[in-house]
């Protein structure tokens, strides 16, 4: 299976491209946005970081959600030259959503958890909630960072060389594949710990 | 038609420099995680500076394995390690601001940027390893 997927991507990669992985529109818009973050921690805005992490934060589980549950099962439905476009496209625009998004959403977070004074509440029971934001947050860095976004680079390299290596094309797809729901269903538990803080 | 591609000068196994990588973020998230858990008070320091100390000890493993590899794609891995490591840069960079930002003073400090430095130096060799084990070197 994962060889004859191999052979269809090697088929159907496109031939050497030269484009860089990240555009650089996109590289510009990470800028302004982490320029915009930094202005609002220095300002002690609770506004500005209620907003950074709220948005930043439902970009990333969303994100994480649609690609776990619904973009993964779907792609691994469609043959395998399809695929390849697909995943092209999509995972250069992942680059450039995703790391900012990450980046937004801890950082306003940990600001609003101190703003907010959640390190100094009685540890049991809400410190307990905190403590599992926290294990949780470091389960998606560990999959992520080891799993996911190697897997995600690994194809992007291969796609751009003129004879791509289908059977690792083929590997590593279902590796983000599974790594990405794995991480959708931390996201969905993330949800449940922030739904419980917030309205503690 | 199945192909079946010439197979790879490079390291297409389980490799000890991945595990050595992964022990090190492991031993920094522990690390990072004792520190974290305790504030606002200031958390014993001898968890963390174990956990550290044993990054570190990973982290010159895994340079050492590296440095020693043979017919491995150099290029392609300081290719994808220099991306990565200004990717890494931001995240730390807007760490250290916020640690500094709040206040964070001392040993804690110290010991948080000793994580972040370890980070920035795994993260970029894991994803360029990922990559560059893959190549077809002659």
């Amino acid at each position: 299976m994962g060889e004859l997927a191999g052979s269809q991507a090697t088929a159907a990669a496109p031939k050497t491209q030269a484009e860089p992985f990240v555009p650089l529109w996109g590289i510009a818009l990470d800028a302004a946005v982490l320029a915009a973050l930094i202005v609002t921690i220095a300002r002690n805005s609770v506004y500005g970081l209620d907003f950074f992490h709220v948005f930043a934060g439902a970009l990333w589980i969303s994100i994480d959600l649609l690609m776990g549950f619904i973009i993964g099962p779907t792609i691994r439905r469609l043959d395998v030259p399809a695929r390849m476009v697909f995943s092209k496209g999509l995972m250069t625009k992942m680059m450039v959503v995703v790391p900012t998004a990450v980046i937004c959403t801890l950082t306003s977070g940990w600001q609003l958890a101190r703003a907010d004074g959640l390190f100094t509440t009685p540890y049991p029971p809400q410190h307990g909630w905190v403590v599992a934001a926290l294990i949780v947050v470091a389960l998606l860095a560990i999959i992520a960072y080891v799993y996911l976004e190697p897997a995600n680079i690994v194809v992007l390299t291969e796609l751009r060389k003129p004879e791509p290596n289908g059977p690792l094309i083929g590997r590593m797809m279902q590796r983000f594949l599974y790594a990405a729901g794995i991480l959708g269903v931390l996201q969905l538990s993330m949800i449940v710990i922030m739904v419980r803080l917030a309205t503690w | 038609m199945v192909t079946t591609p010439p197979p790879y000068a490079g390291d297409t196994t389980r490799s000890p420099i991945v595990a050595c990588i992964v022990g090190t973020i492991i031993s920094c998230i522990l690390a990072a995680g004792i520190i974290i858990v305790y504030i606002p008070a200031e958390a014993p320091m001898w968890g963390p500076i174990m956990w550290v100390c044993i990054a570190a000890v990973l982290t010159a493993a895994t340079i050492v394995l590296i440095l020693r590899k043979k017919s491995f794609a150099r290029q392609r891995f300081f290719t994808v390690a220099q991306w990565v490591f200004l990717y890494i840069l931001v995240l730390s960079g807007m760490a250290e601001y916020v640690m500094v930002f709040d206040g964070m003073r001392g040993k804690t400090l110290v010991v948080m940027t000793i994580i972040l430095l370890l980070f920035l130096v795994n993260i970029p060799m894991l994803w360029g390893f990922s990559v560059a084990r893959h190549e077809r070197t002659s």
